[in-house]
């Protein structure tokens, strides 16, 4: 069964599912980011606050995500990590217009780095840095150094600023998430 | 000798690393201060120490203002007031940017934002007291001015003024029964007639009375505080009014739809904070510095509740009911602070520092305060049951007998008491006068043995020297007794018993 699953797969009949996360303050553009991946005549033009959390499919280069959109409510967030142990990849959001808060994002994705769930794996974080179009945004080069990404260690990482109302930077970002994942899997393989 | 002493000053320098010295303690302390930094309940979101803001903690103000969801700071920044010129200026804050400011005529005393209509969207009016007006901005423009209520004149002073202004300036009558008015304490004078008792010369009263004969008379007070009460319901958005404390010791509650007065209340003295509940004191600490400021802690999403005091020693205390619970660390002193909701976070402290510094930290989303405190406070051990062991017959025999033979067995004690101390004396008197004591007293003279082997040093004023011959060969040793006699008593002054080093042994070569 194994060996034709793999062979379904080699010829692209079938696609590989994978598990993602999207976590980030609240506010930060995560349930926009989704919308915009979403086709055409099922966008939604009216975003609120998500609750809970609420799951989104979608495929890139040979893959079938679903993405868990979690809240991010700080009431809602010690709920992230119970995804962390049957995720591929994350895709964590920054808000790079809200400066008071970078701080409490840097403290939550410390929280997501040292969790038992995350710490060992080689699991592909995708940043973005979003709201780029607005004025007082940070680059994503401004946004990596506060949040100390190059001190991220065993992952392979990656930023894109972006600006989730009409999808600049997010379908670049998706395709790196998308080879990331295929090398960790064949790495998992070996 | 010198190889010991060698040894003694290394071995000494060798253990000094481990005595709690002065000069390495504050090392410890410095460690300490960055091990906790990491594990700190804070996140320190913003320090600029040049922000250049002077304002106090009733000036500070979180609401959002323009109703978009993200909460904004408001402060009365009073400036440099050591100018001669007042620039006091409101400054609203977006994150950690002066999104607007507007100038204030005169200094405030509160700035407070409330609502004060059930329109939609939520926009909140903000209030500032000054002087004894309440000024009301809606979207940071002048929007209403609410002006204390006049306060009662003595008719006497009334008419003293109306004369005046009817032309029948008499300056000393008027002088004169102004005095015996402001002695008499009844209704305090209006500040015209204070400022015409001030005047030293009859020119200068004289001048004043035509300058101002045809001004109103009037007497008002100044607002002292202000807080915000709501109205029906406990929600944050809700119609609320003002409550206004003055300096002639009243409270009023305004409403703020139509801003009329819907209750007054009188107060023994002018409060000067409102928001003050009980008297009863329920615990006392003594902090090591002076209290600098302090604000209620509030953080809904935990339920926790604790109230922070900022101290002359660059720090603020965190107490939990009467635990402290946490302490942060300030690089200067902190002059005011306030904590709440700011832009989108719940759980902001934001700072102003005494050299107009503006600090912002926010509290962790997984802080926890434990009240494991022993310093402060009486220990937790005080509230716990002490397994106390069942009671012995002997212990009732006991205290049976000491209730009842109590004065018999205090009459005891004490005689054994006495009868020890004279048995004391006794043989200190018999060791004096036999000179047994290597201290000697005389009336007339005071004698000092300070005898040195193998030199016999004697008191202070004379000396004198003796030879001790050994007069053996073993490799023993013994002790000389020395006695201090004078010529004509046999009875030593004092005695001493030196002893004597080891008989060094006949060597035969």
């Amino acid at each position: 069964m194994g060996l034709l699953d793999s062979f379904i797969c080699w010829l692209g009949l079938k696609r590989k599912e994978v598990n993602v996360i999207v976590i980030g303050l609240d506010n930060s553009g995560k349930s926009t980011l989704l919308n915009y991946l979403r086709p055409v005549e099922a966008q939604t033009h009216d975003i609120v606050p998500t609750v809970g959390f609420n799951t989104e499919n979608f495929r890139c280069k040979g893959l079938s995500f679903s993405a868990f959109d979690m809240s991010g409510q700080s009431r809602y967030r010690p709920l992230w990590e119970n995804y962390y142990r049957k995720t591929h990849g994350i895709i964590f959001v920054v808000d790079s217009s809200d400066r008071p808060r970078i701080v409490v994002a840097k403290d939550e994705l410390y929280q997501l780095l040292t969790h038992q769930d995350i710490r060992t794996r080689n699991i592909p974080i995708l940043f973005f840095a979003n709201k780029m179009d607005l004025r007082d945004s940070l680059s994503d080069v401004g946004v990596s150094s506060s949040l100390s990404l190059d001190e991220i260690e065993n992952k392979s990482w990656h930023i894109c600023s972006s600006n989730a109302l009409t999808g600049d930077g997010v379908q670049e970002g998706i395709e790196w998430l998308s080879s990331a994942i295929k090398a960790s899997l064949e790495q998992a393989k070996r | 000798m010198r190889l010991n002493k060698e040894r003694g000053t290394s071995s000494k320098q060798s253990s000094q690393p481990d005595q709690p010295n002065s000069s390495v303690q504050p090392e410890n302390a410095e460690t300490k201060a960055t091990t906790t930094d990491s594990k700190s309940q804070w996140l320190s979101a913003h320090n600029d120490f040049v922000a250049g803001l002077n304002t106090v903690s009733s000036c500070m103000e979180l609401s959002d203002l323009w109703g978009d969801g993200s909460i904004n700071l408001i402060l009365a920044d009073y400036g440099n007031i050591l100018l001669p010129k007042l620039q006091v200026k409101l400054k609203v804050f977006k994150g950690f940017t002066v999104a607007k400011e507007s100038n204030l005529t005169d200094l405030p005393c509160a700035v407070v934002a409330c609502f004060m209509d059930n329109l939609q969207p939520r926009v909140p009016a903000l209030a500032v007291a000054s002087g004894s007006a309440v000024f009301v901005f809606k979207s940071l423009r002048p929007y209403y001015k609410f002006t204390l209520p006049q306060l009662e004149i003595h008719e006497v002073e009334k008419e003293v003024w109306a004369k005046a202004k009817e032309g029948n300036i008499d300056v000393r009558a008027m002088n004169g029964v102004l005095n015996e008015l402001n002695r008499s304490n009844t209704v305090p004078l209006t500040y015209k007639s204070l400022m015409f008792l001030r005047l030293a010369s009859r020119d200068e009263a004289l001048q004043f009375v035509e300058a101002f004969k045809n001004t109103e008379l009037k007497r008002q007070s100044s607002i002292t505080c202000m807080k915000k009460l709501n109205k029906t319901s406990a929600d944050e958005d809700a119609l609320s009014c003002l409550v206004v404390g003055t300096e002639d010791a009243k409270i009023y509650i305004i409403e703020s739809e139509a801003f009329t007065i819907l209750a007054t209340m009188k107060c023994p003295s002018p409060p000067a904070y409102l928001n003050v509940s009980g008297g009863k004191r329920y615990w006392k600490h003594s902090l090591p510095s002076i209290i600098t400021a302090m604000c209620l802690i509030d953080y809904r999403p935990k339920a926790f509740q604790a109230v922070a005091v900022a101290l002359g020693n660059n720090e603020i205390h965190l107490y939990k009911d009467k635990f402290l619970v946490d302490v942060i660390q300030v690089d200067d002193v902190v002059h005011a602070m306030r904590f709440g909701r700011f832009g989108r976070e719940d759980g902001t402290l934001i700072m102003i520092t005494k050299n107009g510094g503006l600090i912002v930290k926010i509290l962790k989303r997984t802080a926890t305060f434990e009240d494991t405190d022993v310093l402060h406070g009486p220990p937790k051990e005080q509230n716990m049951k002490i397994d106390v062991p069942k009671r012995t017959k002997l212990y009732v025999d006991q205290t049976l007998r000491e209730k009842e033979l109590a004065e018999t067995m205090y009459r005891v004690f004490q005689q054994d008491l006495i009868r020890l101390k004279f048995l004391a004396g006794k043989e200190f008197l018999k060791s004096i006068q036999s000179g047994l004591t290597p201290v000697a007293k005389t009336k007339t003279e005071t004698i000092r043995i300070n005898a040195e082997i193998p030199i016999l040093v004697n008191g202070m004023e004379y000396g004198f020297c003796t030879f001790v011959s050994c007069i053996t060969d073993k490799v023993i040793s013994d002790t000389v007794k020395v006695l201090v006699c004078r010529r004509d008593t046999n009875t030593p002054l004092l005695s001493a018993v030196i002893n004597m080093p080891v008989a060094e042994p006949i060597l035969n070569v």
